[in-house]
């Protein structure tokens, strides 16, 4: 219990560790959501309302009845037709087993070579599915089991707090106090056997949250609570099962043999964590074990020559679902040994060999196998890097410190990739349903660019082409008559403005920026300003948290020259945000709209067309990056100057969050009114573009967030450079 | 060379940390005493331009330090008391890293670091991560920064806290050879530290300079009616006791 305590004592591990299970059910939650924050919630309502709804109205049908309804709403995502042809199909498919293996030993092809792997296999799964015989699949309520089965990342986080827990043991000997554990008689022992226990604890209060907490949101979401005494084999992912149990017995199983399998992967990476001296190595070498196993088990395919790997693998315990749902039998050396079978055995016997090495290794000496070697290696490494950082100016050791010893470089990753992720664009503006508008779409293909005598000869030829096929449907006309009106419609806007008229691709640009999907923009941008902050947040608080902030300012260049360089770092880091999303989206309108088109007077297209300045389409998608970057300026300012305030990161983080994403994020949940009190228009920028129009002066509230950016810069810059 | 300090007041809302303190420093060492509180840090953070100064003047060769600014700042060698070092860099890495920031030209840093290294005995660990350091070499780390640019003017404050005696020791035979035409002013609260080399002690008590003299006018200047400690002669316990004895905050 002293070393429970001892671990929770650490207040940002006691904060991690609580957040785990939100974040799980939340990410659970997301799925259900189908990844959408907004009007996911109703979604998945309605899924799991209908889901409920159906199954009611159809328990009891025979299969071919239920499949005769299912038939029309076939492919709305429920899964409900292939459920009930599964429930159908699987008296069949036992014999289908059965009649395989038979025909087999009958056959000639194999009468020769029995000893096979592929015949004794055959014959093998025979022989184990000879016992399903007698269990019917039921119709009923499937899919909250399903989907949470189906909901792998518990795992991952399952793992993660057990891992958090055994680098926690590691712990003391960063901090010396092994010698001191140790050398209290008994107290290696104890010590060990207390960590054990407490490791099994992690692991049954892990399976409980991280399954647990899913379980029950999906069967508060989908229902099914009454189903669950039916055959576990009655679930389409369960049909090869040959475990003899119901659903909820299965269930039961599942999570304690979550348990210990969580307790095992635990004791395993203790094991091998022991060996290290260098504590720094440890997540390096977890990574290392992870990534080598997941490769594995991704790329490896059951039946290839390797197939065993897939299985003998630490993921066949981290996630444990598929050896107890699927049936698999692996290829030991010509032998089919069921895959189940064989991680039991194993795991017991490593178990019991790893126990028996650690109790060893904690108790007998001091962790062996280390004799500095590793220690050596560490060193060349440094001296070798020394060289050059030796020779870093300080620009760059300022990016070292925030992007490595600040930690920031996590999040600028996770940002990078993220963010390459993103949707830019949106599609509603797409004439799906309207066919004269997809006729005109067409049109436009061909007839853009600058309004001349050319394209007015074109239009009348396509009226030509029209007339002369008078069955030709209607749509074309509507198609013609609309594109007409546009033409029409820019040259008078045009010669009202100024302006050299041309005929733009509307329903592209409108993709990218109009009203519409604004939406797209500003869940972007909240993300770009989400990440811009976490990178920013550490850059005064580290110094303030490590205590060398006097030391600096000590020092002739450690006051203006840091200040400047660390201001750089963090605005470059931002940079890099914009870059992989807004530059990308630069990248990809160039190209969508064609390279020449950026030299249309701005005004042409339908959402620029208030701008109160005259300048190119090329000149107006400037501005707006010009303006996502003054946003995102202002963003980093002001997380700059908390970051100064404060002497931790997490400090710095929280209000940032609350005056800057805090707004933003209700204006992306259509709280309107928030849009003043938010920087998220200026960061998303097509709503600020059209608030420079005629429609309003809203953009001009970019001005005051800009002068309050300079203006707390300024401040910081006073505390930081003249004497706080 | 003078560092002359006049008047020099530091409040911390009513509470004054260091009242009207008037010094003048030229070479050699300087021994601050005082218990915990008693104002040595503030009085250090004052000298390093680290706090804001309520009163009086601090000049160096008769320019304040405020105005010096940054040429100030480049004779100044500071280390400070709170142990503040970025533990993910190897020393040789924060010692390249702040020899830049003395403006230490970039063809002399590795011949100065390794002088620092050496003089620190920390030169097989050069390499090393600081984060693997015990408390006592994180202590040399930051002596050996302090020491980077053969700085004029050397401010240690409590540079032997969490050291055994033997780096003690060492320590204190570093700093006395090191102070040969420089001005040197060491905090502790510990008399060992600096009765053998400072040329100067100040006894400070609750932000106030009580008394300043060499060792030896420190010990004559007791009153007759004092007994020593032990034994039949005074040492300077004695004069820390009589002095700023009746600990308030220890
Ligand atoms: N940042 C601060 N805020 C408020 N009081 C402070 C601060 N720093 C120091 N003090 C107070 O000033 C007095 C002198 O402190 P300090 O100079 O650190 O003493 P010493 O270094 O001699 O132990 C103490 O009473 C201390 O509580
Ligand atoms: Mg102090």
């Amino acid at each position: 219990m002293n070393e429970l305590r001892r671990i929770l004592s650490d207040t940002r591990r006691k904060l991690i560790l609580l957040a785990l299970p939100f974040l799980c059910l939340g990410l659970f939650l997301l799925e259900q959501m189908g990844g959408n924050i907004r009007g996911g919630w109703e979604l998945m309502q309605w899924v799991g309302q209908t889901y409920r709804e159906r199954v009611e109205s159809w328990r009891g049908l025979e299969p071919e009845e239920i499949l005769a309804q299912a038939q029309a709403t076939r492919y709305d995502g429920l899964g409900l037709y292939e459920q009930a042809e599964h429930v159908r199909d699987y008296e069949a498919y036992l014999k289908t087993v059965q009649e395989q293996a038979a025909r087999m030993s009958r056959s000639s092809l194999f009468g020769g070579d029995k000893n096979s792997f592929v015949y004794r296999n055959i014959q093998k799964t025979a022989a184990d599915f000879k016992s399903l015989e007698g269990i019917r699949a039921e119709f009923g309520s499937d899919r909250a089991v399903e989907q949470w089965i189906a909901f792998q990342t518990a795992d991952w986080f399952h793992l993660l707090a057990v891992i958090l827990f055994v680098l926690a043991f590691l712990e003391d000997r960063r901090r010396g106090l092994l010698a001191l554990v140790r050398s209290t008689p008994g107290g290696r022992k104890r010590v060990t056997l207390s960590r054990l226990a407490v490791l099994f604890g992690v692991s049954f209060v892990s399976a409980l949250l991280f399954c647990g907490l899913p379980l029950a949101a999906s069967f508060a979401i989908n229902g099914g609570l009454s189903d669950l005494g039916r055959s576990i084999q009655s679930l389409q992912s369960f049909k090869t099962c040959t475990l003899h149990l119901t659903v909820g017995g299965w269930i039961l199983l599942y999570f304690a043999v979550k348990v210990v399998c969580g307790f095992f992967v635990g004791v395993f990476f203790w094991f091998i964590l022991s060996f290290l001296e260098h504590i720094q190595l440890a997540w390096l070498v977890i990574i290392g074990i992870l990534g080598a196993e997941y490769m594995a088990r991704r790329f490896i395919a059951p039946q290839m020559a390797l197939g065993f790997l897939r299985y003998l693998n630490i993921f066949s315990y981290i996630s444990p679902a598929e050896l107890l749902s699927r049936y698999q039998n692996m290829n030991f050396f010509g032998w089919p040994v069921g895959s189940f079978t064989l991680m039991a055995w194993l795991l017991l016997v490593l178990f019991v060999l790893l126990t028996a090495g650690l109790m060893l290794i904690q108790i007998r000496r001091h962790p062996f196998g280390n004799r500095d070697v590793l220690g050596r290696l560490i060193r060349g490494v440094n001296r070798f890097f020394d060289f050059f950082r030796r020779r870093l100016p300080i620009g760059l050791t300022e990016a070292y410190k925030l992007l490595f010893l600040g930690g920031t470089l996590i999040f600028l990753l996770i940002g990078v990739y993220v963010g390459w992720g993103l949707k830019l664009s949106g599609s509603d503006y797409n004439p799906y349903s309207e066919p004269d508008a997809m006729v005109m779409a067409q049109y436009v293909k061909e007839a853009k660019g600058p309004i001349t005598q050319e394209t007015l000869d074109y239009l009348e030829r396509a009226q030509a082409q029209l007339d002369a096929r008078p069955t030709i449907s209607n749509q074309f006309r509507g198609g013609l008559n609309m594109l007409k009106q546009e033409v029409a419609e820019r040259q008078q806007k045009a010669a009202e403005g100024g302006y050299e008229p041309w005929l733009l691709d509307q329903v592209t640009i409108n993709n990218y920026y109009g009203e519409k999907v604004w939406y797209v923009s500003r869940w972007n941008a909240l993300l770009v300003m989400f990440f811009a902050i976490l990178c920013a947040a550490p850059v005064f608080a580290f110094e303030e948290q490590g205590g060398t902030a006097r030391l600096l300012r000590s020092m002739s260049r450690g006051r203006s020259r840091v200040f400047l360089h660390k201001y750089l770092v963090v605005l470059l880091e931002a940079l890099v945000l914009w870059a992989v999303v807004f530059g990308r989206e630069w990248l990809e309108i160039r190209e969508a709209l064609g390279r020449e088109f950026l030299a249309a007077p701005a005004q042409n297209a339908a959402v620029f067309e208030a701008l109160p300045v005259r300048i190119s389409l090329g000149g107006a998608l400037l501005l707006l990056n010009l303006i996502r970057l003054a946003g995102l300026l202002v963003t980093v300012l002001v997380t700059a100057w908390l970051s100064r305030q404060v002497n931790t990161w997490e400090k710095a983080v929280m209000p940032a969050a609350a005056l800057l994403l805090m707004p933003a994020a209700l204006l992306y949940f259509d709280q309107d009114w928030a849009r003043v009190l938010s920087l998220l228009p200026f960061t998303g920028g097509a709503e600020a573009m059209a608030g420079f129009g005629s429609a309003g002066l809203y953009g001009f509230l970019l001005l005051p967030w800009l002068a309050l950016g300079v203006f707390l810069t300024l401040r910081c810059r006073r505390s930081w450079v003249k004497t706080a | 060379m003078e560092l002359k300090l006049e008047n020099v007041t530091k409040r911390y809302g009513q509470k004054e940390a260091l009242s009207a303190f008037s010094h003048t420093f030229r070479e050699g060492i300087y021994g601050i005493l005082g218990a915990n509180g008693a104002g040595k840090s503030t009085l250090m953070n004052l000298i390093t331009d680290n706090v804001k100064r309520d009163g009086g003047s601090i000049e160096y060769n008769g320019t304040d330090i405020l105005k010096l600014g940054d040429s100030f700042r480049d004779i100044l060698g500071y280390m400070p008391q709170q142990q503040g070092l970025y533990e993910g860099m190897t020393a040789e890495g924060f010692l390249a890293y702040l020899a830049r920031l003395k403006r230490i030209p970039g063809r002399k840093i590795p011949r100065e670091i390794t002088r620092v290294l050496r003089l620190t005995n920390l030169a097989d660990v050069r390499h090393d991560k600081i984060s693997s350091f015990s408390g006592g070499m994180k202590q040399r780390v930051l002596l050996a920064q302090a020491m980077l640019g053969d700085p004029q003017v050397l401010i240690l404050d409590e540079p032997t806290a969490g050291l055994d005696p033997k780096e003690r020791v060492r320590l204190r035979n570093y700093i006395f050879e090191l102070a040969q035409n420089r001005i040197v002013l060491l905090a502790t609260h510990i008399v060992s530290d600096i009765e053998a080399i400072a040329g100067e002690i100040l006894l400070l008590k609750q932000g106030k300079l009580i008394k300043a003299a060499s060792p030896k006018e420190l010990m004559t200047s007791l009153p007759a009616d004092v007994k020593p400690l032990m034994g039949s002669y005074f040492t300077l316990e004695d004069v820390y006791l009589h002095y700023l004895g009746e600990d308030p905050d220890e």
